[in-house]
């Protein structure tokens, strides 16, 4: 709602309080959206999904901004559940299926007029799923006429914003232009380390050739450089005696360089035929071309060097000795063994000394490398860069017609082809001469003469300089077609919505080397997969009068899998993940939206149920020292809760209003799963793919026991409690904000069916229940499978997953808008978390690795006590200065 | 239509595109680093050298004597020696061995590559000062005690920060110390039971034979046939015993064929459950007659 009421007040010049305020919020829920909380730290696991801005609905036109802080997912949705599309044309990745915000960043006054809506509204541009959908109007003459300068500064990912935008109208030529450039900044982030680089364009071009028919083209980037933030352990945060500790970077030659540095540049262009066919009817064609280039840097080591990352759990001082063990941490162990502390104070003492300690420590790699070049040994350490550069062609045509005044139908065709390109390339040395493109595990295993070594047969032993590429080289081609059709009945107090739609998926790998670990389905295509696709929803929406209206809606769809998660070690081989199937979702809703005098508000709950999904995760497995992919297939999940909003208006300037959102987003099942490991051939792999019946000896399929897992990454439980007052062009704002229910990224792999404990009965007891050598606490915090004598599968208990502390977080805003002769100014301040609330967890995730060593032996490091974490940030503000002419 | 203050609009442009754009933001000129000073991974100084390693052998003998044993050293007890071998082709994993003309001793530090900064024919100088002096399977070290992944206590490595407190480089890396000069053991010599002792070992030695195990297909240490402490034994056999050639399935010669034939293995000698045992230090100490 923000997004519209903004433009359409600009348009109109209108002079009205209400306004004013909806400007200067608007100007700071950009910014939350587009910066602080969606996808600029993707790779960083704080990922945010699900923006449903529905311009109609009091709770989806609030949410999204009020929960930014904490990164929250409405209805715990996944990012790629919502389409978003630009000038009518989808723009959604084609290969991990979401959104590149950042594609659009820091162009936030050229991308307002937004229709969003959520999966059961009607809409002029496509069929939504689950998480709703939004098209941004950037042709020239939907901007204002006049120009905008706006000037930020915060204390945030960036430091400084400025952008200018202009719109000339429709000019007496039939041609109207608009654009925008800005540029954001930061030699350091909010977060030690990171630093922030981005320009930002936009230039539109319309042109009206005659009542009828009009054309638009646009085109838009934001070349973009920025490093990184890593999660870490409490451990680590606790050394540095800070929640904002970044391992990801290092003094060089007492200058902060950061390993990890994302470029990021997606120039695209879109072409508009836009055809009023009559005062009815409309046809919008679009054609659409974007090149993403996108690739980040990370540290890589060879086999004889140690890991040069600052929070190695091996520097730790928890790695010498286990303050937390009970049976350890007392007088009497500690008389016998009063060197394991003094290790853990002598580690302690290291962390803390000095900041450079427990950061990267680029000068010592620089000097090992220099070491190895005198001894003729190839580089011990490097940066490499790992690139997916996607190139997406799209036409969409969309065909609108109001029938009559209540008789609206909509049809269209969207395609696209898309070609990804993975590959890494050698981005630094660090001061050594020679690296040879061997797998380096596989080289540990069969020896650097062998053929599994190999990364590409095809040139054995490639000598690698800066710049070249290596390790991997892949491209991966997908193309969708997708038929939409909707329509819509309005009569005077009831209104239905009906629409479908139907997809087809090609899905395709072509690996550009020859892998010696999969010579044989490495090199060229791994075949075509095809997905049928499809799925319809219906609405009715009854209106008791013009201030009461009752919605129910239900959809049913079937999704094809995402290309990202359909091959197993993409990497290496062609294959694809097994039982590969479209996704099914079933989703149904009810809503009522009131008003009764002052009061109005919404109150509804939801029931979404996806059945046959595909997950895929990749990391570097300490436990095998290997890079390891995990891929699961018939995945079952459920999300359900209840939203709400409501609003008091006490005074024309004084209103309070509530959100909530209570939900539950969790895996019903334990799905299946495929564990391959990066320099492991394949035989080896079949082997590791086994479950052992504990009883009967026989082998089963891999599972991952999953069932009772909650979506992570968000709170399921938020709350809002805001305050909103306005007196002659100020306006005051404030949002008390609960959250709770956030739980950590569960590891897969350490709820392997084969890699969880299996119990077999021992007995059974009086009541003719069997009895387990197992008690239930133990059950649910560490997990296990239960079976009975006969082998057959009784119960199962996934491992307890951490559930975050709760807490509140209090954002103020203030903000005034002044007139002028000529122009306006709008000056907004914004301060979140005022409190300082440093103890909120947004997100995190635990480590794929076993307690125990191979032998059983229990380690001290105790890995399932020191998951990694990413906190929201300390008070921060933000101000921003707009002015209009 | 509202007229557009064309002026306006360039000149506001123009001062929106002149804002500083910076570049690259992280500094691209090249950086060399030869030099270890500064990098803090070793003492700048430890004090003054006030025993030999043949001293503290003598001093500490009842710790050296009893497998598996170490004590806590509370003074300065600070000696000096030679690298003579290191970590540099993994075989010898977290560890350096020193020697004081005939005398050896074992450094072990954990969590960082020594072979940059303990070079072979640097000599250094060790305070034991707050470390534990002991042996690991007889053979003298200075570390700290740690459980093995099966659960034994045994005297493992330093940490890297001990390393950075307690060992001092002197002078340059010099490879014609005498020190690396292998010591050739006579069959005689070998076969002397006295010799298994810790004030014989552990130490840079080369002795010639043939490997038991050589068929033109077996490798020093496949994977498949590592022990508990990923490592692979093959068998030199000699004039005068049969001598444990111990190789680590990490090391950078691990999948290398064993030769057939006489050969010659240089390596560090130590005794081990009473037989010989040697490691080599990369694949250079293997020469083929």
């Amino acid at each position: 709602m923000l997004g519209s009421v903004m433009l359409t007040a600009t348009a109109q010049e209108s002079d009205t309080l209400s306004v004013a305020e909806k400007q200067a919020i608007d100007e700071m829920s950009d910014f939350s959206f587009t910066e602080s909380q969606l996808d600029e730290d993707a790779d960083a696991s704080q990922i945010v999904s699900s923006i449903s801005s529905s311009n109609n609905d009091l709770f989806f036109s609030e949410v999204g901004y009020r929960f930014s802080a904490m990164r929250f997912k409405i209805r715990g949705y996944d990012n790629f559940y919502q389409q978003n599309y630009l000038n009518g044309i989808l723009m959604n990745d084609m290969v991990r299926g979401s959104f590149s915000y950042a594609m659009i960043g820091g162009l936030n006054d050229v991308t307002r007029n937004k229709e969003g809506v959520t999966m059961f509204e009607n809409n002029n541009f496509g069929v939504t799923s689950v998480g709703g959908g939004e098209n941004t109007n950037l042709r020239a003459s939907s901007y204002a006429q006049g120009g905008k300068v706006t000037l930020s500064g915060c204390n945030r990912n960036y430091k400084a914003r400025a952008m200018f935008s202009f719109g000339t109208g429709w000019l007496k030529s039939g041609w109207a232009f608009a654009g925008q450039i800005g540029y954001r900044w930061a030699d350091e982030g909010v977060v030690e380390g990171t630093f922030y680089n981005s320009f930002s364009y936009l230039f539109s071009a319309q042109k009206r050739i005659n009542d009828s028919h009009s054309i638009n083209i646009v085109t838009f980037g934001t070349p973009t450089e920025r490093a990184q933030q890593g999660a870490s352990t409490e451990e680590a945060y606790w050394l540095a005696n800070d929640r904002y500790y970044n391992p990801n970077w290092g003094y060089q030659n007492g200058k902060k360089r950061n390993a990890r540095v994302v470029h990021n540049f997606e120039p695209t262009v879109i072409l508009n035929w836009d055809w009023d066919i009559d005062y009815s009817s409309k046809l919008n064609t679009a054609l659409s071309y974007r090149y993403s280039a996108y690739s980040t840097s990370a540290l890589g080591w060879g086999n004889a060097a140690m890991d040069p990352r600052p929070d190695y759990y091996k520097k730790f001082p928890s790695s010498s000795f286990n303050v937390w063990d009970e049976n350890q941490n007392n007088g009497d162990w500690l008389g016998e063994h009063g060197y394991f502390l003094e290790q853990y104070n002598t580690l302690v003492d290291y962390w803390k000394a000095d900041k450079a300690n427990r950061q990267i420590q680029w000068d010592n790699l620089y000097y090992e490398n220099s070491v190895a070049n005198k001894e003729g040994r190839e580089a011990e350490y490097y940066v490499e860069r790992r690139h997916s550069n996607q190139q997406a062609l799209s036409f969409a045509t969309d065909y609108i017609k109001n029938i009559n005044a209540t008789n609206k139908i909509g049809v269209g065709i969207n395609a696209s082809l898309s070609k990804t390109h993975y590959y890494k390339t050698m981005d630094d040395l660090l001061g050594a001469q020679t690296y040879t493109d061997l797998d380096k595990f596989a080289a540990r295993d069969y020896g650097t003469g062998s053929q599994m070594a190999q990364n590409d047969l095809l040139h054995p032993n490639r000598q690698i300089k800066e710049g070249d590429r290596f390790g991997y080289d892949y491209d991966i081609n997908v193309n969708k077609a997708t038929g939409w059709a909707q329509y819509q009945w309005h009569p005077s107090s009831l209104q239905v919505n009906v629409a479908g739609h139907i997809d087809g998926t090609t899905i395709e790998r072509k690996g550009g080397m020859q892998n010696g670990r999969a010579p044989e389905n490495s090199l060229g295509s791994s075949g075509t997969a095809k997905f049928l696709g499809g799925g319809g929803k219906v609405s009715l929406e009854w209106m008791l009068n013009a201030h009461n209206r009752f919605m129910i809606g239900a959809g049913w769809e079937a999704q094809a899998p995402l290309a990202w998660n359909a091959f197993v070690a993409a990497r290496m081989q062609n294959n694809f993940v097994d039982n590969l199937k479209v996704q099914k979702i079933l989703n149904g809703e009810v809503s009522y939206r009131f008003r009764f005098g002052d009061l109005s508000g919404k109150i509804g709950g939801y029931y979404t149920q996806f059945k046959d999904g595909v997950e895929q995760t990749a990391f570097y497995n300490d436990q095998e020292e290997r890079f390891t992919y995990l891929a699961m297939n018939s995945i079952e999940k459920r999300h359900y809760g209840f939203e709400g909003a409501l609003k008091y208006k006490l005074t024309s300037s004084l209103s309070f209003n509530v959100l909530a959102s209570v939900g539950e987003a969790e895996y019903t099942n334990n799905p299946y799963a495929q564990v391959s490991y990066e320099g492991m051939d394949a035989k080896t792999i079949k082997s590791i793919n086994q479950w052992k019946n504990p009883v009967t000896g026989a082998s089963m399929p891999l599972r991952v026991i999953a069932d009772g897992i909650h979506e992570d990454g968000t709170p399921l439980t938020a709350l809002s409690f805001g305050v909103e007052y306005s007196i002659r062009r100020w306006f005051f704002e404030a949002n008390l904000n609960y959250y709770d229910r956030v739980y950590i990224g569960y590891s897969p792999y350490r709820r392997l069916s084969n890699v969880i404990e299996n119990y077999t009965s021992t007995s059974v007891n009086t009541e003719g229940k069997l009895v387990y050598d197992v008690t239930a606490d133990e059950l649910n915090e560490n997990g296990g499978v239960l079976f009975d004598k006969e082998g057959n599968i009784v119960k199962s208990y996934t491992a307890d997953q951490e559930k975050f502390k709760g807490g509140f977080m209090l954002d103020l805003s203030v903000g005034k808008l002044i007139y002028f002769k000529k122009g306006q100014m709008s000056i907004n301040l914004s301060l979140q978390n005022v409190t300082n609330n440093q103890n909120l967890r947004t997100g995190g995730y635990e480590q794929s690795r076993d307690d125990n060593y191979n032998t059983g032996q229990a380690r001290t490091y105790k890995f399932s006590r020191n998951s990694k974490y990413f906190y929201a940030y300390e008070f921060n503000a933000f101000l921003n200065v707009n002015y209009k002419f | 239509m509202k007229a557009i203050n064309v002026t306006k609009l360039l000149y506001t442009a123009a001062v929106a595109a002149l804002l500083p754009l910076t570049g690259c933001m992280q500094d691209d000129t090249i950086h060399i680093v030869d030099t270890a000073e500064g990098l803090n991974a070793t003492a700048v100084y430890v004090g003054e050298t006030n025993t030999t390693i043949a001293g503290v052998k003598q001093t500490y003998s009842s710790v050296f004597s009893n497998n598996n044993t170490f004590r806590k050293v509370t003074e300065d007890v600070i000696f000096e020696g030679v690298v003579v071998a290191n970590d540099y082709a993994e075989n010898l994993y977290q560890t350096t061995f020193i020697m004081d003309g005939e005398d050896g001793f074992c450094i072990p530090v954990k969590n960082m590559k020594a072979f940059p900064y303990l070079q072979l024919g640097q000599r250094i100088k060790v305070n034991c000062k707050d470390l534990y002096i002991g042996n690991y399977s007889y053979v003298p070290r200075v570390g700290e005690p740690y459980y093995t992944s099966a659960g034994n206590l045994r005297l493992g490595p330093m940490l890297a920060q001990q390393c950075a407190t307690n060992i001092e480089l002197v002078g340059e890396p010099d490879t014609t110390a005498a020190e690396l000069t292998p010591f050739v053991p006579s069959a005689s010599w070998l076969a002397d039971s006295k010799n298994m002792t810790y004030l014989s070992f552990p130490r840079l030695a080369s002795i010639t034979g043939f490997i038991a195990e050589a068929n033109g297909e077996a490798t020093w240490a496949p994977d498949d046939l590592k022990d508990a402490g990923y490592g692979v034994n093959r068998t030199l056999v000699t004039l005068a015993t049969n001598i444990i050639v111990r190789n680590s399935t990490s090391s950078e010669f691990a999948t290398r064929v064993i030769p057939k034939g006489t050969v010659t293995i240089t390596g560090i000698l130590t005794c081990y459950g009473g037989e010989w045992q040697i490691l080599m230090r990369d694949e250079n100490d293997l020469h083929i007659h």
